[in-house]
């Protein structure tokens, strides 16, 4: 039994739509790609499965229970996370208050004031904000916000995690320690469902791979197998070469 | 100054405060007694205005309704305790009822909205004669009250500040700001957005509700304008900016400077008082970036005496 | 109602109607392109409809044509004061940028008004301005209000071409839709800044005119009515100046009828009419 599916789900904005049918699952313990060239509706996708809106149709199932048409803080609670592509911390709020919201809001059990104190000041070391405790996020770089973000979804003691292009504008060091904390991420049980771009991570730690294009899911499989995928290759090559490249570098294409 | 903790300080103060009425005269006392008063409504409209980020430019609106019950209660023969009880009911079942359709709002609209609710207010008293007296106004059994409602006021701002205290270093306070920061985003990692907006408008609510109760308590008489009107709306207001919005002791400081410098302005200005209070308040608001509170001469004089504010 | 009397009011609601929209564009400029709700716009309308006043007693000049002749003077005023208060404003953070321009743009109208108070008198001023009643059949028409609202009609088609097709006018759009992306494109944002206002300033003393004529003006109208105008652009949608168009003509023709049937209910209609549409409507009715 998939812990997280959504059933024949569509969505349309005014007479545009985004998305198409989509069946898509993912289990347990695993990490799934979500991949597509711009546009596709991988985000659509995220922000209906987090609640921000409701599809036009089907629905969304996890844990055995509809979640089709919960509020956000109610799919939070249930264990539900994400980040954002355009990382939206609290900028006015402390690295320390932004994590301690995850955990005093987005659990579904009440946690006390010791404990959460403890468990922010674990989290926050984990994703190596130590330093930065006290400072508003206003303050942090780039790659200390996107660091926040993810501390801030996992605070929420999540079953699962939305990653939406976590490692868009590292560089090559950065997305590899991103890499290795994903890793982390996986291996303490949370499973994960992750946009990317980048084909090196994605490839690299996804068991499985899901494909948009234009609002419908065009393949789905193991890595190894979607970057042979010739309607895959079509979108890609469709919309840039450089895609391409990189289908090739992340270990895809035969040359 | 630094051997005596925080708290030793705000007593003192306290007990300073509470024994005012041992020798000022009637002028003074009823001087305090408007402070008192509009330092509770600035205080109190902070926790909306400033912690969860809505400007609710109809905070009066609690005022009133205040004055209005608290008289009909007191009229209808109700004790005082239970008046004052009754009164802090009335007003937060109001809040809880305008919160959810005024809460859809956002930014100026939520603003003037509120604030067209106090018209609406307004306009309610004037026509339901019967229940308010209409443009007759409002009155309650006379008396000498000034002491009794010195510190009435004295304790009630006095629970007003010590509760904004406690919100800003509590859960709730938490929530609060992180609405203010990114609404969508806190109900994202779980903030029931619409149960804590209503609970801090109820909490802001009954202060200013209670603070409208001993205002007609004390000078007996009411009208719809006197209690809605754009004085008592907006001054607040204006207080709560300058002093410095969104902490603790800004809406205080803001109260307390507004006051003395009416005072002073109409005392030794003859002429133009209004054009000089306007242009401190400009002052203000161009060289004093989020207040006064927040200026680094406050931040030191503040860190000195004990006190830690954002 | 017989129709005489509901064609007057029509006249006179669309009349008023077209002033508030007219005083209250000035203010949905200002806001679309500073961001700033500038509560002494009100100041300004009184402040022209003084002008207007003090000039009329001393040339006897048509109303209408004094208004035009003040139009530079309020459109420098406008731009100074932008340059000198609210230009600071604009590096802050959002939310700061809200407290302190309701902070400075309160206080420059409490300083306005007892100014103005202090040299000029409070009692009411007005102009009696004359012109012969037109009438249809049953239908008595005032032609100083037929006038109003011909040259308010001219004024609405004349900002409507501006925006539309001069360079300022589409740098004015531009900066009110994207302030970054049009100082990317080669606007200097700032200058777009200043200029509005001084235009929205123009615009406001301009509306001043026919307070003076229809009604009196005493120098503590700029507040209440600078709260009446937010209520007009708020209603139509912040940074739609459609919506500040339509906003002022439906708030004008809802008061004037209301005022009909009961004075009292006449006054507060324009906040009952927000409430009701924002409750319907969160962003307004073009917002």
């Amino acid at each position: 039994m998939p812990l997280l599916e959504t059933r024949k789900v569509s969505k349309s904005f005014k007479g545009l739509t985004a998305l198409h049918d989509i069946d898509l699952s993912v289990d347990e313990g695993t990490i799934t790609g979500l991949i597509g060239p711009n546009g596709a509706g991988k985000t659509t996708l995220f922000n209906l499965i987090s609640g921000e809106f409701s599809p036009t149709k089907g629905a969304i199932i996890f844990d055995d229970q509809d979640i089709t048409r919960f509020s956000p803080d109610r799919i939070c609670r249930m264990g539900i996370s994400r980040t954002y592509q355009l990382v939206r911390p609290f900028l006015g709020l402390t690295v320390l208050q932004n994590v301690l919201v995850g955990i005093y809001f987005g659990r579904k059990e009440r946690v006390g004031e010791g404990k959460a104190h403890k468990e922010a000041g674990e989290l926050i070391d984990f994703m190596g904000l130590a330093e930065k405790t006290e400072y508003k996020a206003i303050h942090l770089i780039p790659v200390e916000r996107k660091r926040l973000e993810i501390a801030r979804a996992l605070a929420t003691s999540p079953r699962v995690i939305l990653l939406d292009e976590v490692v868009a504008g590292l560089n090559p060091t950065e997305v590899s320690s991103i890499m290795k904390l994903i890793g982390r991420i996986r291996d303490s049980g949370v499973t994960i469902l992750m946009i990317e771009h980048v084909m090196k991570v994605v490839m690299g730690l996804s068991h499985k791979l899901i494909v948009l294009h234009h609002g419908v899911k065009i393949a789905e499989g193991a890595p190894e197998r979607i970057s042979q995928d010739s309607a895959v290759i079509k979108a890609y090559l469709g919309e840039k070469r450089k895609a391409k490249a990189d289908l090739k570098k992340g270990g895809g294409l035969d040359a | 100054m630094q051997f005596f903790p925080l708290r030793a300080k705000i007593l003192i103060l306290l007990a300073i405060i509470a024994t005012v009425p041992l020798y000022a005269g009637s002028y003074s006392l009823t001087f305090m007694i408007i402070l008192l008063m509009y330092t509770t409504l600035a205080e109190s409209y902070d926790i909306v205005g400033g912690y969860l980020g809505y400007m609710n430019m109809g905070h009066a609106s609690f005022f009133g309704v205040g004055a209005y019950s608290f008289g009909l209660l007191l009229n209808s023969g109700m004790a005082l305790p239970l008046s004052f009880l009754f009164t802090a009911l009335i007003v937060a079942a109001f809040a809880l009822l305008i919160s959810y359709p005024f809460f859809r709002l956002k930014g100026a609209y939520f603003a003037l909205a509120t604030f067209g609710l106090i018209k609406l207010l307004e306009l309610l008293a004037f026509n339901l004669k019967g229940l308010t007296g209409g443009s007759e106004g409002l009155t309650v059994s006379s008396g000498y009250r000034v002491i009794p409602v010195y510190y009435m006021s004295l304790i009630l701002c006095a629970a007003t500040i010590y509760t904004v205290y406690r919100i800003s270093r509590s859960r709730l306070g938490l929530a609060l700001i992180s609405i203010r920061e990114d609404e969508e985003v806190a109900r994202a990692f779980g903030v029931n957005t619409y149960r804590y907006k209503a609970i801090a408008l109820i909490i802001s609510s009954i202060f200013a509700g209670l603070a409208g109760g001993i205002f007609i308590w004390n000078i007996i008489f009411i009208n719809p304008t006197g209690v809605f009107g754009l004085e008592i709306a907006l001054v607040p207001i204006a207080m709560a900016l300058l002093g410095g919005s969104g902490t603790v002791i800004g809406p205080v400081v803001g109260a307390i400077f507004i006051t003395l410098v009416e005072e002073f302005l109409w005392t030794e200005v003859p002429y133009l008082h209004l054009a000089v209070y306007g242009m401190v308040i400009a002052f203000v608001g161009l060289y004093m970036r989020g207040g006064l509170v927040r200026t680094k001469a406050a931040r030191s004089l503040l860190n000195r005496l004990g006190w830690v504010e954002e | 109602m017989p129709a005489s009397v509901f064609v007057q009011l029509l006249i006179a609601g669309i009349l008023q109607g077209g002033v508030y929209a007219l005083a209250a564009f000035g203010l949905s400029l200002i806001f679309g392109v500073s961001n700033v709700l500038n509560l002494a716009h009100g100041q300004f309308l009184m402040l022209g409809a003084l002008a207007v006043f003090f000039i009329f007693s001393f040339t006897e000049l048509n109303p209408f044509l004094i208004s035009i002749l003040i139009i530079p003077l309020f459109f420098l005023a406008g731009s100074l004061f932008e340059r000198g208060l609210i230009r600071r404003l604009m590096s802050r953070l959002p939310h700061e940028q809200v407290e302190a321009s309701i902070l400075v743009t309160l206080g420059a109208a409490l300083a306005i008004q007892d100014i103005t108070s202090f040299l000029w008198g409070s009692e009411d001023k007005g102009i009696s301005y004359f012109l012969p009643t037109i009438h249809v059949g049953d239908i008595y028409v005032s032609s100083v209000r037929l006038l109003g609202l011909v040259f308010i009609i001219l004024l609405t088609v004349a900002l409507h071409f501006y925006l539309k097709k001069t360079y300022l006018g589409k740098s004015i759009r531009a900066v009110t839709q994207n302030r970054k992306g049009a100082s990317l494109v080669g606007i200097n944002a700032s200058r777009v800044s200043t200029i509005t206002f001084g235009i929205g300033t123009a615009l406001a003393a301009l509306a001043g005119v026919f307070y003076v004529i229809l009604y009196t003006v005493s120098p503590e109208i700029g507040i209440p009515l600078t709260i009446k105008y937010l209520c007009v652009i708020v209603l139509g949608g912040l940074g739609s100046l459609y919506g500040t168009l339509v906003g002022g003509t439906i708030l004008g023709l809802t008061e004037v009828f209301t005022s009909y049937f009961s004075p009292h209910w006449g006054g507060t209609s324009a906040y009952l009419l927000l409430v009701v549409v924002l409750l319907i409507r969160p962003k307004g009715l073009f917002g």
